[in-house]
Parts: C-alpha cells; structure tokens; sequence
C-alpha cells in the first residue's frame, strides 16, 4: 500500500509529514540528525548533491555550489551556475550551463521522500499566489524525483491541520496568517468542524524571514564600518552572516538585545543590535503585511470582529512585532498552540489522504470520513474584448474577467459577447489570467492566444458565448461558441509541467546525501 | 450641411386627432366646441425633458439624467402596433420648427444601428385610442452619453414620433415622412462641456498640429531631444496620413515635415509658451484628441526606456490642465512605468504619482497606497520579467511611503 505523504517544500526549510495508520499526520525526521524540519539548501559536488545544514556548512568554503532559496526562482526562466555563484538568465536556445531551480527542488524532494520507504506519490504545498510557472516547475521538479504529484496552497494545508488537531475549538471564520522564510500568504476560511471553506488568499512571493535576515545583516555592516571605518565585504553573499543574523533574530524574539562578534576585514568586533533597531529596519515589510491583512479583509467585506481566530503558520510568526500587528488589526491575539513550522506538512499529508481515500485502512477512512476541504479560484480569469470607452470617447481593447477571484471550485460560468463588425473574420479567443481585477490588458498574463474562425455571413451583435469552467484540480476548460454557426473553440489548460522527462534530467546525474 | 439630412416632419394634423375622436368616442356631433378643445388638450401628444436623478430601481445609481416624458395619445390610427421613435437634434441656430444636427451617443445602446447618431426605437403593442393619460417616463438618458455638435449652451430639440412598423429613422431622418402618424417635440437648453464632434472634425488639424508642438517639448524637457523621442512623434504624425488620399497625404506630410522642424527647433530652447499651448489645446480638443494627445506624450516619455523626472512632471501637468480623468492618466502612466527600464518620479517621495494630496487624511493616504499595492503587487507574477522587476520596485516604493501614515 503506498504511504499517505504530505510535503511542505518551503523557502528555507521543508518538512514531510505521513499519515499514521490511526489518519493522524506525523512528522518524518531526518534518519541522520533526526531533525522534523530540513534546510533547504543544495550543495551541488561533481558527483553527489548534499541537502540541509551539511550544504549551508559547505557554502562557508564552496558558496558558488551552494543554493539558496531554490524557490523564489521557481517561475524564472533561470539556471544556477556554479562558475558564477548566481542564477542566470536562460535564453531560447538554452546556451547557459548549470541546473534548473525544478532540478534543484527534485534533491530536496528525493532527499525527503528519503526519510522514508517505498513514496511513491505526495501532495506537496506551493504557496497560495505562487504563479502557473512556479507550480509547473514545482511539478517538474516531482517528476525528476519520481514522485507522483498533487498541489495545495500553504495556508490552505496549514487550516486542513488546525481543523483536524484533536480537540481542535478552531471554529467560524479564521484568518490564517503564514509568513514563512520566503513567501507570506494570507488565509480567511470558514472553519465548521472538519469542513474548510476557504473564501480568499492574498500573499507576497517575496517576504519571509530571509529578507529579515538581510536586515540584520545590512544592520551589522553599518555598525561593523562605523566602528572599524571599512564595512564588510559583500556580506549579503556571506552565508556564515546569515547563520548569525538568523541566531540574532531567533535571540531578539525573547530578548531585547542579542549580541555576536563579527569577523571582517579590520578584525574581529562584536556588535549589539536591539529589537528595536531589527524592527526598524524591517518597517516596510511590516508595512506590506498591514496592508495585506486588510485587503485579505476589505476584499470580502470584512472587519476584524468577523473573524473568530488567526492561527498562525511559519517560522517567522515568532517574532514579537508580528504579534503585536496582529493584535492591533485583529483587535486579538493570534493562536498559538501547534508548531507552526510543520503545520503545513501535516496538513499536506491530510490533503493526501483526501485524494486517496481508495489507499486507506478503516480507521484512516473513519479519521478522515468528516473532513471537507472546498477551495476557491485564486485569480481572475478573463478574455480580451473590445468595448466603447465613454470617457475616452473611443473603442479600446480590455480585458474582462469571466471567472472572478475567490469564486467557489469548481465552477463554470458563461459570459455573452458579440461581433464586432459585418463579415468579421475570426473572434480573438484569448484566456487571461490576473490576481487583481485588471481591464489593461498589459496588466494580465494571457494564458492563451488562439483564434475561432466565423461563418462568412458573420453580422455584427451576432451572439458569441463563452464558458469557463475550473476544477478542484486546478484543470480550466473554455469553450468560445459562435452562437450562429455553432462552431465551437475549446481550451483546456492545466499546470502539468514539461512532458519530456529526459529534458528536464540534463547533467543530473548523482547521488544525494 | 454635409452628412446631416435635415428634416421638417408635418405634425400629426388636428383631422387625425378629430377622426379619432369620431372612432373613439361615437362621432363628435354632440359636443360643445369647448368640449371639443379640452379632448384635445387632453389627448394631444406631448412632450418634456428634465433633470432628474432615476429611482435605484432603473440601474443608474446617482447618475444625473434627462428624463423623458410623454403624455396624449400616440396609438396607431389603424394598426396594433406602433414604432416609436426618439431623436435629438441641436437647434441653437434653428427656429423650434426645423431640424438641426443629430446629436450622437457614446453608448451603442442609444444609438443607430452602425453608426453612433442617438435614436431610440420600440415597437408597442397598441390599439387607436391608446394613449398616456398623465405624463409617462419613457426614458432616463445618462447626461455624459450625450455627444453633442458643439460646445457651450445648445437648445437640443427632442423629437418623439409614433409610426407605421415599418418606418425607418437613417442619422435621426425618417425615410418617409407619411409613416408618421403622431409627433411632439420640445426644446431643452444643454450644457455640452466638451468640443462637439462637429468642432472636432473643424479643428482637426489645428488639433493634430498642437499635439505634436505639446509631444516636442514634452520631449525636450528632460533637456535632451534624443533621436527615439523624434521618431515617436514623427511615426505618430505619418499613421494621421494613411487614411488620405494620395495627394492630400503628400501635402500633409509636407506640413508635418516643416511642423515638426520648426516645433524641434523652438522646444530645444525651451522658449515655447506651454500655458499658451495648453490653452488653446484645451480650446479646441475633445475629449478623445486629449487622451490621444497624452498617449503620444507618454509614448514619447517612454521611448527611451526611462521616465525621467522633468518628463514626468511635464506630462502630470499636462494632464491636470487638460481636465482629463486623471484615474484614467493614472492607469495610462502606469502602463509606461511597467515596461520603462529607469523610473524617475517627480515629487519625491512620489506622492502626486499615486494621486495623494495634501488635504487627504492618512486614512485616505494608506487606502489609496494599499490599492496601489494590491495593484503592483499582483504584477509580481507577470510573466514579462521587465514588468515583474518594476512590480517589486513599485511594491518597495509604496509600502516605504506608507509607513510614514501607519501609526
């Protein structure tokens, strides 16, 4: 029978949990250190790749084979080179050496599914606005892993636990709040019993407890230069300064002040920094999470008193000052009371046992037999379409959203358009996607640009109809129908990854420790 | 006047009325002439136009609206159905009887099928003595749909026919007028804010002439006319000549050669007079050569891949002196700075850029700038890698003003 495994592949760290025989998620540790949660760093040798603390330790020395935060290049067209020490810019013909970010993901994931024997499929977690790249690099990076793969959103992984915990008194509609090493993601779900609702997620790809770090650091370099008069060598490349600046960080959570030496290029000094001075300088991150939490809440016509609890997700949700903005916006403290870094995982591996109920024995299908999770559609889906603008006084192309963000999945919904003019030619069958609700279309990515050919009689009004539908799978099929002759344009889209396995495998060839 | 069929529609006679009154009411033998007069007066066709706001029910919420309203009898002498129609003309310089220019409608639902004239057009259901008793509300009109031919204070004549199925109404002219059974009309004083479409087409060249001299020292104002900037406005200039015929063309493109020498010469001194520009632009433009005006200008600001500060000033002031919607500016800008290379704003620390003023509350300030985020920050998915490393730049600059209102 294959394991029921859920997979937090995160940031900076990434955990993978199992459900147990009685359908309770448990965490898997590493067999060598016996740690629940991993690094997610790569060093990359010539014929073996390390994952965890050995490859931060190895980025002391060999820092050009070393990768960090694989995933926040997930949805770039890039490629790690170990002659530079930095991602570069891959070009159409694929002229520049070195490992995809799916590539590098693929040893995190065979390094997890290592914890234990005989995986064979996972859900793994992206974050709730990772883009359709991202996930389909995600996927590819399964598949190099030979891993059989299901997505789910981070904060949505992480209610499915909270709702599940034992005992849980997780009820009515709660804001999750997931702010992890690279990425945060807001949550608001409705939470009866075992059944999650999930109504929006919000998030952004490029804050999390790294960027916290790179603070710090900035913080060491300016007293390390006022008080030797030359600063630090480029010390945001210097990963031994982030294991200081993370050891500051994780101090200044239950300490006012945390104190290391420093070494640099004037000699050793040892540097104080406050937690006043740390939140100071992370004030802008700060800022664009207030500004989240209230869009998360503003955009379902929400205040704070109509949020029964917010349950924190993340690493970093242990600094002080994210408790105190949570306090202040939500006029309550926040939850505490599970580990927020694996809550992810086991919700994952909960997920898991949802899509594979066939797989479960009697007492996982009992544990699970009240579990509901019902997602919404991240984005807005649209179509370009030509429309007369009043106050331009002429007629502009647009984008109009067909399926709207945070409509209830699945869902199908059908929008009528018309001709434009007498004997037009074709209609313009294009499928846009867009976190806000743009009508630029230079503002949506457009997922696809075909063409439904009209009858020669085509007169203008002629009715055209066109259905979207989405799936819990994440699977989008459009249909444009001329009305009149009936002909029909289908598009199915689906974040699948690349099909050529060999492809994707190029100079991946060693073992991993 | 070219294009414009103008029109003297026979009012439905006094026998209509008096047959009428026959078939309706037995024959008028028995009554007294007095009597007779008020049935007229009672049945007559008529019509009114006002101001009003329309109940919430009607769908246009808060919008200010001409109502219209008709009242008398209207039903078809011999049929049960009638086709009714509603035009506008504008009669400033016309007598009540006669029929000026049509009025156009920015919205196709008002408007001619294939061509923009405003008509309205129902058939109903109705016998000979069918008729509005009390004044009927006929139709709530949006005020900013109407387009009419000129600026400033206009008598515009609405025009109410009741008609034979089959007529047919071609740029507010009805093609036989003996299909017309009843008509009212009456005059309403509008207030046209913006050049009518018939001024437009007078001052088109004036127009096109204004905006390249507008574009050449939007060009220069960074204190460099780069040859990309030139060719902006030189490729905009020639796409005003495709449509022409082939020696009207050459003779326009003749001018715009010289114009656009001698504009380039004068905006490198800097000793044009922007105000006097602006001025007589504002004087002669619509509203769609405003817009057109200002997307060249962005155009030009762009060319170079970088928004420079003085560029952007430039184009800021242009636009708030025009009285375009400055939304609409905002969101036009904001299409130049995601796919700018270099972005220099003007008013440090940008605050004019997102539409903050001074005497908005902080409140305000951080709804308008969390608006912008969610806008910015939702770009950082883009699959254009240019548009995406603007996003995140935008994303930083929003949150760090921000912070300064975040108490």
């Amino acid at each position: 029978m294959s394991k029921i495994i859920g997979i937090d592949l995160g940031t900076t760290f990434s955990a993978i949990a199992e459900l147990d025989d009685l359908g309770n998620p448990e965490m898997l540790s590493d067999p060598e250190n016996n740690n629940r949660i991993t690094r997610s760093a790569v060093y990359i040798g010539r014929d073996k790749a390390i994952v965890g603390d050995k490859a931060v330790d190895a980025a002391v020395t060999n820092r050009n084979s070393t990768v960090f935060e694989v995933k926040s290049q997930m949805e770039n067209n890039v490629v790690w080179s170990k002659k530079d020490g930095e991602w570069i810019e891959q070009d159409a013909k694929k002229t520049s050496k070195g490992y995809t970010p799916s590539q590098i993901s693929s040893i995190i994931l065979s390094k997890l599914k290592d914890y234990t024997s005989g995986v064979k499929k996972a859900v793994v977690t992206v974050p709730a606005m990772f883009a359709d790249a991202a996930r389909d690099a995600t996927l590819d990076a399964a598949k190099l892993a030979k891993l059989d793969v299901e997505l789910i959103n981070e904060p949505t992984a992480a209610v499915l636990h909270y709702a599940n915990l034992p005992g849980s008194s997780i009820n009515g509609r709660v804001l999750i709040f997931d702010l992890g090493g690279g990425t945060f993601d807001i949550t608001i779900a409705n939470v009866k019993g075992k059944k999650v609702d999930v109504i929006t997620s919000v998030g952004d790809k490029h804050l999390g407890g790294r960027r916290f770090d790179e603070e710090i650091i900035n913080l060491i370099d300016k007293k390390y230069k006022k008080a030797k008069g030359k600063g630090l060598v480029k010390p945001l490349e210097d990963e031994s300064l982030f294991t200081i600046a993370e050891r500051i960080k994780k101090i200044l959570s239950t300490k006012d002040k945390a104190s290391e030496i420093i070494e640099g290029p004037k000699g050793p000094q040892k540097i104080d920094i406050s937690r006043s001075e740390f939140e100071n300088s992370i004030d802008t991150y700060i800022e664009k999470i207030k500004m989240l939490m209230e869009e998360a809440l503003e955009s379902k016509d929400l205040k704070a008193n109509n949020i029964s609890q917010t349950l924190l997700v993340g690493g970093s949700t242990r600094m002080p000052i994210i408790n105190k903005v949570i306090t202040k916006i939500m006029k309550k403290a926040p939850v505490k009371g599970v580990n927020v870094d694996e809550a992810v995982a086991c919700g994952a591996a909960i997920y898991a046992g949802l899509q594979n109920k066939g797989n479960l024995n009697s007492a996982q299908k009992k544990s699970l037999s009240n579990v509901e999770l019902n997602d919404v559609c991240n984005y807005y889906l649209g179509t370009l379409a030509i429309i007369y603008d009043k106050e331009r006084d002429m007629g502009i192309q647009i984008n109009d959203i067909v399926i709207p963000r945070d409509t209830k999945l699945p869902c199908s919904i059908t929008k009528t358009y018309t001709v434009v003019s007498d004997g037009q030619k074709g209609i313009d069958c294009s499928v846009t996607q867009s976190e806000g609700e743009e009508k630029d279309k230079e503002f949506v990515n457009i997922l696809s640009n075909e063409i439904l050919d009209l009858s020669k009689n085509a007169k203008a009004g002629d009715p055209i109809e066109v259905t979207y539908s989405y799936d819990n799978s994440g699977k989008i099929h459009c249909i444009f129908e001329d009305k009149k002759s009936k002909k029909k344009h289908e598009i199915s889209l689906k974040p699948a990854g690349a099909k050529d396995l060999k492809e994707l495998k190029e100079n991946l060839d060693f073992d991993i420790e | 006047m070219e294009g414009i069929v103008i029109w003297i529609v026979i009012i439905a006679g006094w026998w209509v009325i008096k047959s009428i009154f026959s078939s309706a009411f037995g024959g008028g033998g028995s009554l007294s002439n007095a009597d007779r007069q008020e049935l007229y007066d009672k049945l007559k066709l008529q019509l009114k136009v006002s101001e009003e706001i329309p109940p919430k029910e009607r769908g246009l919420p808060d919008q200010k609206c001409l109502a219209v309203k008709v009242k008398g009898l209207f039903g078809h002498p011999t049929e049960n159905k009638t086709k009714i129609f509603l035009t506008i003309h504008d009669n400033t310089e016309l007598g009540d009887d006669e029929f000026g220019p049509p009025v156009l409608s920015a919205h196709p639902s008002f408007a001619e099928k294939n061509n923009r004239v405003f008509s309205l057009t129902t058939v109903w259901e109705t016998s000979s003595d069918t008729y509005f008793p009390d004044w009927y509300n006929l139709i709530y009109i949006p005020k900013e749909l109407i387009l009419a031919p000129y600026k400033g204070r206009r008598n515009l004549k609405f025009n109410f026919t009741a008609c034979d199925t089959d007529a047919e109404v071609h740029h507010s002219a009805h093609d036989d007028l003996e299909k017309i059974k009843y008509s009212a009309s009456t005059i309403y004083k509008f207030t046209s804010k913006e050049i009518g479409y018939l001024e437009e087409f007078k001052n088109r060249d004036k127009v096109e002439d204004l905006t390249i001299n507008l574009a050449m020292n939007m060009a220069a104002s960074d204190g460099h006319l780069d040859q990309k900037e030139l060719n902006v406005i030189k490729d905009w200039a020639k796409s005003l000549t495709l449509e022409l015929d082939e020696d009207k063309a050459s003779e326009k493109k003749k001018h715009f050669a010289k114009l656009i020498k001698e504009t380039y010469k004068i905006a490198q001194t800097k000793k044009a007079s922007i105000s006097k520009l602006v001025s007589e632009f504002n004087d002669k433009a619509s509203k769609s050569q405003k817009y057109l005006a200002i997307e060249l200008m962005l155009n030009v600001a762009s060319s170079d891949s970088k928004l420079a500060k003085e560029e952007e000033q430039f184009v800021n002031k242009i636009a708030k002196s025009i009285g375009i919607d400055l939304q609409t500016f905002k969101e036009m800008k904001n299409k130049v700075i995601a796919n700018v290379d270099k972005i220099d704003f003007a008013e440090k620390p940008s605050e004019a850029s997102f539409g903050i003023t001074d005497d908005m509350d902080d409140a305000e300030k951080r709804k308008i700038l969390r608006k912008e985020y969610t806008k910015w920050n939702g770009q950082t998915n883009h699959k254009d890698p240019k548009k995406k490393k603007r996003a995140k730049e935008m994303v930083k600059i929003i949150a760090d003003l921000r912070k300064q209102y975040s108490h």
